[in-house]
């Protein structure tokens, strides 16, 4: 089976100046793929390609196995835009049935999917009313009914929670993990690390239009722990105890060890006591995606 | 061809709801009932010279019907692309699965859907309100109705072919101007013709070439008039808005390549343009 999203070198650029660079990734089918990076730093003109919106400069990308560049590729794909709008001199129902339509359904199956989106949006009450009259969230709510018209199998959603209050974005991310469990594959764009850490399966890193790095969370975080332990005792023979650790440094009150993973701490604690010191606390602390994603952001900001 | 159809009735659907059709209904009726009104007391006060002046209100209903259907169609296709981009309505609409040229064409074929009835109606009227007040003697009508058809087709393309390269309200002063630029170039050419100015003729020659409105409307006024058999002065007393210079039939491929060409062209532009 093909990969949802497959791109290779894709490349876009404005003049001197670069929108992405050599992207290269690919979304196995049924994942939850992130692709995080701060403002600005390319993740929508990425989208954008895949959308058919921006013509690549170079490379090629494939959605379901189509190649991007031609509208066949978007079929079974729904896309909520970073800049979402709909006209708003028409009601939901009525965009909803636009995009049913340019998306090849019959009018029965547009009037289903209808109530059905309108539904898992939480805007039921709402089909009759004209667009204009919504706030951005309920806007933002009916984009992603939009995107789900056609029952695509791949979703491609750009900062789906920008304009929700807190409840408005735990209620998409439970559809996300619905829609997730139904089998789709989606296509994640956000700056909010919560998001994805909640809902991604994978996660790629775009910072000024390149992937500094991508993989699974937890080959994202290294895998390693922190551990802040606090001494009391011979602190000095307790230093040349652990000196095969390699990162190890003291600090108030006591020593701060960076190892590989937690199956590491029972032997440092065994080396400790064998060694006269005596532990009041031994505090694990592991990396967050927030740490990877600033380390990776702040590396690429001094180059 | 459906999805170009569904593109069709959104342009369609949309100057229907912001009253855009409504109001140019509205006022062509109002037009035609001040035009007739005009030509019932011409044929009531002025019984014995008003002979003299059928084909002067000919050529004028026929110049300000032409104004409202080249205003209603520029003011239509500006915003044919950059509305929807300008507004962020574009970006969920173009991911569908259907080419930009389906888009494009969908919405100058929903625009056409309206304007041209509309330029229907504004002509049929004036010249049956011509018939039917004076005994002035109309000629091909049919090849004038479609030399006046010509109009707002020129202009929705060049408004169409505009607005992928400029903002709405750019694409609306550019089209105005160009459009005042030819209509004034056709009149110092007609004032070329009766004063044997070669000058006057050649700046109408190049305004018609750049934007070839005026001589639609002058084809318009020839075929219009071809039934007429008396003093050729009468029809050149009307001078800026008669047709002193006659047009040359070969302007009528010119218009409809001119047409075909921009069309092409925005085509061309808009599948290449970043969203």
């Amino acid at each position: 089976m093909a990969a949802a999203v497959e791109t290779q070198s894709l490349s876009k650029t404005y003049g001197l100046n670069t929108g992405c660079r050599n992207i290269s990734l690919l979304v196995e089918d049924g994942e939850v793929f992130g692709l995080l990076g701060p403002n600005g730093a390319g993740k929508s003109t990425f989208v954008k390609m895949l959308t058919g919106l921006l013509p690549p400069t170079s490379g090629q990308g494939w959605l379901l196995g189509k190649p991007i560049t031609l509208p066949a590729a978007r079929q079974a794909v729904g896309y909520l835009p970073e800049k979402f709008a709909y006209h708003p001199w028409l009601t939901a129902l009525e965009i909803l049935e636009l995009h049913g339509r340019l998306s090849n359904l019959r009018p029965a199956e547009i009037s289903r999917r209808s109530r059905e989106v309108l539904a898992l949006a939480g805007l039921t009450e709402k089909g009759g009313q004209r667009v204009g009259s919504f706030s951005k969230g309920m806007q933002q709510r009916l984009g992603l009914a939009v995107a789900l018209i056609a029952d695509p199998k791949l979703l491609l959603l750009d900062e789906p929670t920008s304009a929700l209050d807190p409840l408005g974005r735990r209620e998409v991310r439970q559809l996300i993990q619905v829609l997730c469990r139904e089998g789709k594959t989606i296509f994640l764009n956000t700056h909010l690390l919560t998001e994805a850490e909640q809902l991604c399966n994978r996660v790629a890193i775009i910072n000024r239009g390149e992937v500094v790095s991508q993989g699974t969370l937890a080959e994202l975080q290294g895998g390693g722990v922190q551990v802040d332990i606090r001494l009391g005792g011979d602190i000095e023979a307790v230093k040349n105890a652990l000196a095969f650790l390699e990162d190890l440094t003291a600090i108030p009150g006591g020593l701060r060890v960076n190892l590989a993973g937690e199956d590491e701490i029972p032997l440092v604690a065994r080396t400790i006591i064998e060694a006269g010191g005596n532990i009041y606390a031994l505090m694990p602390r592991y990396s967050s995606l927030e740490d990877v994603f600033i380390q990776l952001v702040e590396k690429g900001g001094e180059a | 061809m459906r999805r170009l159809l569904v593109i069709a009735g959104l342009a369609r659907r949309e100057s229907q709801r912001k009253k855009a059709l409504l109001l140019g209904v509205v006022l062509s009726l109002l037009f035609l009932l001040i035009y007739g009104v005009g030509l019932h007391y011409l044929q009531k006060d002025l019984p014995a010279s008003a002979e003299l002046f059928y084909p002067q209100f000919l050529f004028l209903g026929l110049y300000m019907a032409s104004f409202l259907v080249a205003i209603i169609s520029a003011l239509l296709g500006v915003g044919a692309v950059s509305g929807e981009l300008e507004s962020g309505t574009g970006f969920a609409l173009l991911s569908r699965p259907f080419s930009r040229s389906t888009f494009l064409l969908g919405k100058f074929l929903g625009y056409c859907q309206m304007v041209l009835p509309l330029s229907v109606v504004l002509f049929l009227g004036v010249t049956g309100l011509v018939s039917w007040f004076t005994p002035f003697p109309l000629g091909g009508v049919l090849p004038a109705l479609l030399s006046f058809l010509l109009i707002p087709l020129v202009l929705l393309s060049l408004a169409t072919l505009g607005s992928i390269y400029l903002p709405t309200l750019g694409n609306g002063i550019f089209i105005l101007l160009l459009y005042g630029s030819a209509t004034i170039g056709g009149m110092l050419e007609q004032f070329g013709a009766l004063a044997n100015s070669r000058s006057l003729i050649n700046i109408g020659i190049i305004t018609s070439l750049l934007l070839p409105t005026d001589s639609a409307y002058r084809l318009t006024v020839v075929y219009s008039s071809s039934g007429y058999t008396g003093p050729r002065n009468l029809l050149t007393a009307m001078g800026p808005f008669g047709a002193v210079s006659l047009p040359s039939p070969w302007m009528i491929v010119y218009i409809l390549l001119y047409i075909t060409a921009l069309l092409v062209l925005a085509n061309y532009s808009f599948s290449r343009k970043d969203l």
